[in-house]
């Protein structure tokens, strides 16, 4: 195939486009609508991702230490935990962080303040909060937890109280809870996304279909099958990064608009600050995504006219 | 050697039988009329010779080479040396008039400074020129049936097939029309024209197959024919 060869069958491809004019205006709408769909499904999963990771993040397990356990006891204790692998991360909170923080807390209730400020001690526990790396592995961590006299220099009870117990459920439901949402949301984006290829792939196979006599009098005259499927391929393209490009833009609009109510239900980041802070991101995978699924199938559906 | 030759070529579509048992050899530069009436068979020797359909029994040959057997290449090199005329003309409907035609030369690779040549140049021959940028649905059918023929010769065939090239046109154009396909056989490339029309087959006085049911009824080179 040579350059002019190329250039020829490009050209072709982006005649047919300019002159079906309803026709493309036809396909591009459908390409637009099914990756606007695909774009919005990714925004809304990046939110629902990231509510998933937030409501993790909040399942946790805390040690309560005994009031008089010497700091490096803890520290001790904390390396060992960070040892395993089924932890994420130990965060400490002294007695002192524990009661400002409590004092923050309450800062607008005096009636709170005062009763602190009559006790002479601090009441708070230092404490460990251990996230676990999954959420099957709060089990073993707390286990590790009740065995204390793996600290082979202090064989004395240190912790206090562990309240993974006191909110198991709680934590495993939502564990549960949490896992099957971003499942859900995950093969409900693959759904969409296979759901929207389809459509597109009928629309340009009723093209191509309307297209056939035209392919039939191409081979009559001896046109190789490249010359005939390319300028086809190349309209596929188009309609594709055209409907990419739209959708993109429409989708500008609707999250901005959608916004607010996101933020306020997930009480999280809304689908607007996502579509900019991903816009690139975005842009490329509906390109990418539109482009390929008109140009294949353009390739599949010109296909069968070329078999003999 | 004969240009297109058949022998004992046999075609069935289900229980139908469109060609039977059909020999007969066709020489270089030859204008021969295939003459029958609707469901003869004469569109059927046609798409054998294309290679578009394949023969039940016996042969089909381009040049003495089997067309059944030809590779996809060698049948694309086949068609490329033969033009094609259809009754609905099948004109590429998206088309400038000079679009339909510089695209059967574009497909085959020639090079712009030889369509822009060749292009004008059939285009007089079929008296088109002043519809140059016209599109296929703006022409009448006469109009549109010359730009066929001029697309069908652009690409100077050695064999060109008319399908009832005359069937759509009123009798100015037909005449017209079968003057054309004269004049080029005349320039050395070899015409087989399907028609039904018997004035057509008067006007050419040439070598004419009657075809029957899918049979040769009558061979006869001085244009004698059954209707």
């Amino acid at each position: 195939m040579g350059g002019t060869q190329i250039k020829r069958t490009f050209y072709l491809g982006l005649v047919n486009v300019v002159r079906n004019s309803f026709v493309s205006f036809s396909v591009i709408f459908v390409m637009t609508v099914s990756l606007f769909i695909v774009g919005f499904s990714l925004l809304f999963g990046q939110v629902m991702n990231d509510v998933t990771e937030e409501l993790r993040d909040k399942v946790d397990v805390t040690a309560y230490f005994v009031t008089d356990t010497p700091e490096g006891q803890i520290f001790a204790f904390r390396d060992r935990l960070e040892e395993l692998s089924q932890v994420q991360e130990v965060l400490y909170v002294s007695q002192e962080i524990a009661l400002e923080e409590y004092r923050k807390r309450h800062e607008n209730d005096p009636d709170i303040l005062h009763g602190l400020d009559i006790l002479e001690d601090n009441p708070f526990r230092a404490r460990l909060s251990i996230r676990a790396q999954q959420s099957g592995d709060f089990e073993s961590i707390v286990r590790f937890l009740q065995n204390e006299d793996i600290l082979s220099d202090n064989p004395t009870t240190v912790i206090d109280k562990i309240d993974f117990y006191q909110n198991r459920q709680v934590i495993m439901r939502l564990a549960s809870v949490v896992g099957t949402a971003s499942l859900l949301t995950r093969v409900i984006i693959a759904l969409l996304i296979f759901i929207s290829c389809i459509i597109v792939f009928n629309i340009i196979r009723l093209i191509i279909y309307l297209s056939r006599e035209e392919i039939k009098v191409m081979r009559l005259i001896g046109a190789e099958d490249w010359y005939i499927r390319v300028p086809f391929l190349v309209s596929g393209g188009i309609y594709g990064f055209v409907g990419s490009i739209l959708a993109t833009v429409f989708l500008y609009p609707i999250s901005y608009w959608l916004s607010p109510a996101v933020e306020r239900f997930f009480e999280g980041q809304g689908l607007f600050s996502y579509y900019v802070s991903e816009f690139f991101m975005l842009v490329l995978i509906l390109t990418v995504l539109g482009v390929f699924v008109g140009i294949f199938s353009s390739y599949l559906s010109t296909q069968r006219y070329l078999d003999d | 050697m004969s240009i297109v030759s058949f022998d004992g070529a046999t075609k069935y579509y289900g229980d139908t039988v469109a060609a039977q048992d059909v020999s007969f050899e066709i020489d270089g530069g030859e204008l021969v009329t295939l003459v029958g009436h609707s469901g003869s068979g004469k569109s059927t020797l046609f798409k054998l010779i294309l290679g578009e359909e394949g023969v039940y029994s016996g042969v089909v040959c381009r040049g003495g080479v089997d067309i059944a057997g030809m590779s996809k290449r060698e049948l694309i090199e086949h068609r490329r040396k033969t033009g094609v005329i259809f009754q609905d003309f099948r004109l590429l409907p998206r088309k400038t008039v000079y679009e339909n035609i510089s695209f059967a030369m574009e497909a085959l690779g020639y090079d712009e400074k030889q369509i822009e040549n060749d292009v004008p140049y059939v285009l007089d021959l079929v008296d088109l020129r002043h519809k140059v940028w016209a599109f296929s649905q703006e022409l009448s059918g006469g109009e549109q049936q010359r730009v066929a023929i001029a697309r069908a010769i652009v690409n100077q065939p050695e064999l060109l097939l008319a399908d009832e090239p005359t069937g759509n046109l009123d009798p100015v154009n037909a005449h017209e029309v079968i003057n054309i396909l004269k004049q080029i056989n005349k320039l050395g490339t070899t015409v087989i024209l399907a028609t039904h029309d018997q004035s057509v087959v008067k006007k050419i006085k040439k070598r004419v197959i009657t075809l029957v049911n899918g049979e040769v009824a009558l061979d006869d080179s001085k244009g004698k024919y059954i209707l």
